[in-house]
C-alpha cells in the first residue's frame, strides 16, 4: 500500500531513519524522530527570544538608570546639558549595536498630509497639555513649573530653551521609545504590546504619577503612527512642536 | 488501492493503518506500549513545566494586588486626615496602576510583568527624594518582591511555549 503520490516529497526524508516524509511533517511517521528542520527552528527562536529580551532589558536598564540619575542631580542648566548628551550619546552607541534602527530616520516615504496632521495635532496638544497642567496644579494648590526659568538668564533664552527641550528630547525620546524599546517589544511579544509598552514606559520616565494621564496617551499616538508608517520622522516632528508649544507658551506667558 | 485512514487519537489529524507515529504530533499511536509511555511521559514533563511557570505568574499577580491593596489604604488614610489632597491622590494612582498590570498580565505575561516590575522599581527609587535611607527599609521583603518579578519574567516564555505546544497536542491540563 502506498500513499498517492503528490503527497510524498522524495526529497525530503527522516534524518534519523531515512523513511520518505510528507511536506512540512513534524514527526516522522516510521521512527517518530522530530523533523530536524522544525526542531532547528525551535532552537532558533529560541536564541532570538533570549537575545532580544537581553538588548530590551540591556538598554532599559541603562536609560533608566540615566533618567533617575539625572532627576537626582539637581535640575540647573548644565545638569540639563550634561544629561541630553549623555542620552544622546547611548542612543547613537545602542545605534551601533542595533543598527536597523537608523532606518527609521528614513525620510523617503514621508507625506506631506500626515506631516501637516501631526504638526497641527502637537500645536493642539501642546496648549491642551499647558492648559491642563496649570488648571490641575491650581486646583492641587501645586507649585506651577515653568520649562523656561532655568534658561532666563541666558542670552538667546528661547532659541536656548527650544533646542534642550525640543529638539534633543525629540530626537533621542523617539530613538529610544518608538525605536529600540519599539523594536525589541514588537520581536518579543508583537505590535500591540510595543505600542502599549513603550508608551507606558515612555510616560513612567517623566517620572510624575499625576501626568500620566497626557503622557501616556500621547506615547500611544505617537507609537501608533510609528507603527502605521514605520518611522520616527512624524513622531520626531510631534514631539519637537508639542515641547516647542509648550517653551512657547511658557515664554509670551499665556496661561 | 484502499488507504485505511484513521484519525489519531491525540491531534485527530488523518493516519493511516502503516503509520507507527502520527506526523502531525508525534503519538505513537501504532507502537507498542512501552513508546506509548515513553510519551506520555514527555507530555506530562512539558505538563509540568506549564504548572510551573503558571504559579510563578500566578505569583506576580498576588504580589500586585498586595502592592494595589497597600497603596489604596495609604492613599485613602492621606485623603481623610486631609493632609493635602496631592499626597493621596498619587498612591491612589500607583494602585489603579498596579490593577491595570494584573489584567495585562494575564493577557501578556511578559510585557504586563515588566511593566509592573519597572513600575515598583521606579516607585522605590522616588522616596530618594524624600530619604535615602528609605529606599533600605524593608530590605529583605524588597529582595523577595524582585525574585517574584525576575521569576515571573523568566517564567512568561515557557507559560506561551508550553501551553501553545500542549494545546496543539490537545493535551491542555
Ligand atoms: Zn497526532
Amino acid at each position: 500500500m502506498q500513499l498517492p503520490n503528490e503527497e510524498i516529497d522524495i526529497s525530503i526524508e527522516c534524518h534519523r531513519c531515512g523513511e520518505p516524509q510528507k511536506r512540512g511533517y513534524n514527526f516522522c511517521n516510521k521512527c517518530g524522530a522530530q523533523n530536524i528542520n522544525a526542531f532547528r527552528r525551535e532552537l532558533k527562536k529560541d536564541s532570538n527570544y533570549s537575545r532580544n529580551l537581553t538588548n530590551l532589558a540591556r538598554y532599559t536598564f541603562v536609560i533608566l538608570a540615566l533618567i533617575v540619575v539625572s532627576i537626582f542631580t539637581g535640575d540647573d542648566l548644565y545638569s540639563l546639558i550634561f544629561w541630553t548628551t549623555c542620552f544622546a550619546i547611548v542612543d547613537v552607541i545602542f545605534g551601533i549595536l542595533q543598527p536597523e534602527v537608523w532606518s527609521l530616520f528614513s525620510i523617503k516615504n514621508i507625506k506631506i498630509k500626515p506631516l501637516l496632521f501631526v504638526s497641527l495635532f502637537g500645536i493642539l496638544s501642546g496648549f491642551l497639555v499647558s492648559y491642563s497642567i496649570e488648571k490641575l496644579n491650581l486646583f492641587l494648590e501645586l507649585e506651577t513649573y515653568n520649562s523656561i526659568d532655568i534658561f532666563k538668564d541666558l542670552e538667546y533664552s528661547l532659541i536656548s530653551a527650544i533646542v534642550l527641550t525640543a529638539v534633543f528630547p525629540a530626537i533621542f525620546e523617539e530613538m529610544a521609545f518608538r525605536g529600540f524599546i519599539f523594536n525589541n517589544l514588537t520581536r518579543l511579544a508583537g505590535k500591540k504590546s510595543a505600542i502599549w509598552g513603550s508608551s507606558f514606559l515612555f510616560g513612567l520616565v517623566h517620572f510624575s504619577l499625576l501626568s500620566l494621564y497626557w503622557i501616556v496617551p500621547f506615547g500611544l499616538f505617537l507609537a501608533y503612527f510609528r507603527n502605521r508608517y514605520n518611522t520616527i520622522i512624524y513622531g520626531i516632528v510631534l514631539h519637537f512642536i508639542h515641547n516647542s508649544t509648550v517653551v512657547l507658551i511658557d515664554h509670551y506667558e499665556l496661561f | 488501492m484502499e488507504q485505511n485512514f484513521t484519525q489519531c487519537s491525540k491531534c485527530k489529524a488523518s493516519i493511516t493503518a502503516e503509520d507507527v507515529f502520527c506526523s502531525n504530533c508525534g503519538y505513537p499511536e501504532n507502537a507498542d506500549q512501552e513508546e506509548k509511555d515513553k510519551y506520555e511521559y514527555r507530555i506530562k514533563l512539558k505538563m509540568n513545566v506549564l504548572k510551573d511557570a503558571k504559579k510563578k505568574l500566578k505569583n506576580v499577580k498576588i504580589l500586585l494586588w498586595v502592592l494595589a491593596g497597600l497603596h489604596l489604604v495609604v492613599g485613602l488614610a492621606f485623603l481623610s486626615q486631609e493632609i493635602t489632597f496631592y499626597d493621596g491622590i498619587g498612591p491612589i494612582i500607583a494602585a489603579v496602576i498596579f490593577i491595570a498590570c494584573v489584567f495585562w498580565v494575564n493577557k501578556q505575561p511578559l510585557v504586563g510583568i515588566m511593566a509592573a516590575f519597572i513600575f515598583w522599581v521606579l516607585l522605590q527609587l522616588s522616596v530618594v527624594l524624600v530619604d535615602p535611607a528609605l529606599l533600605l527599609s524593608g530590605i529583605i521583603l524588597k529582595i523577595v518582591f524582585i525574585g517574584i518579578f525576575v521569576k515571573g519574567i523568566s517564567s512568561a516564555k515557557d507559560y506561551k511555549e508550553f501551553s501553545q505546544k500542549l494545546r496543539t497536542l490537545n493535551a491542555t491540563t
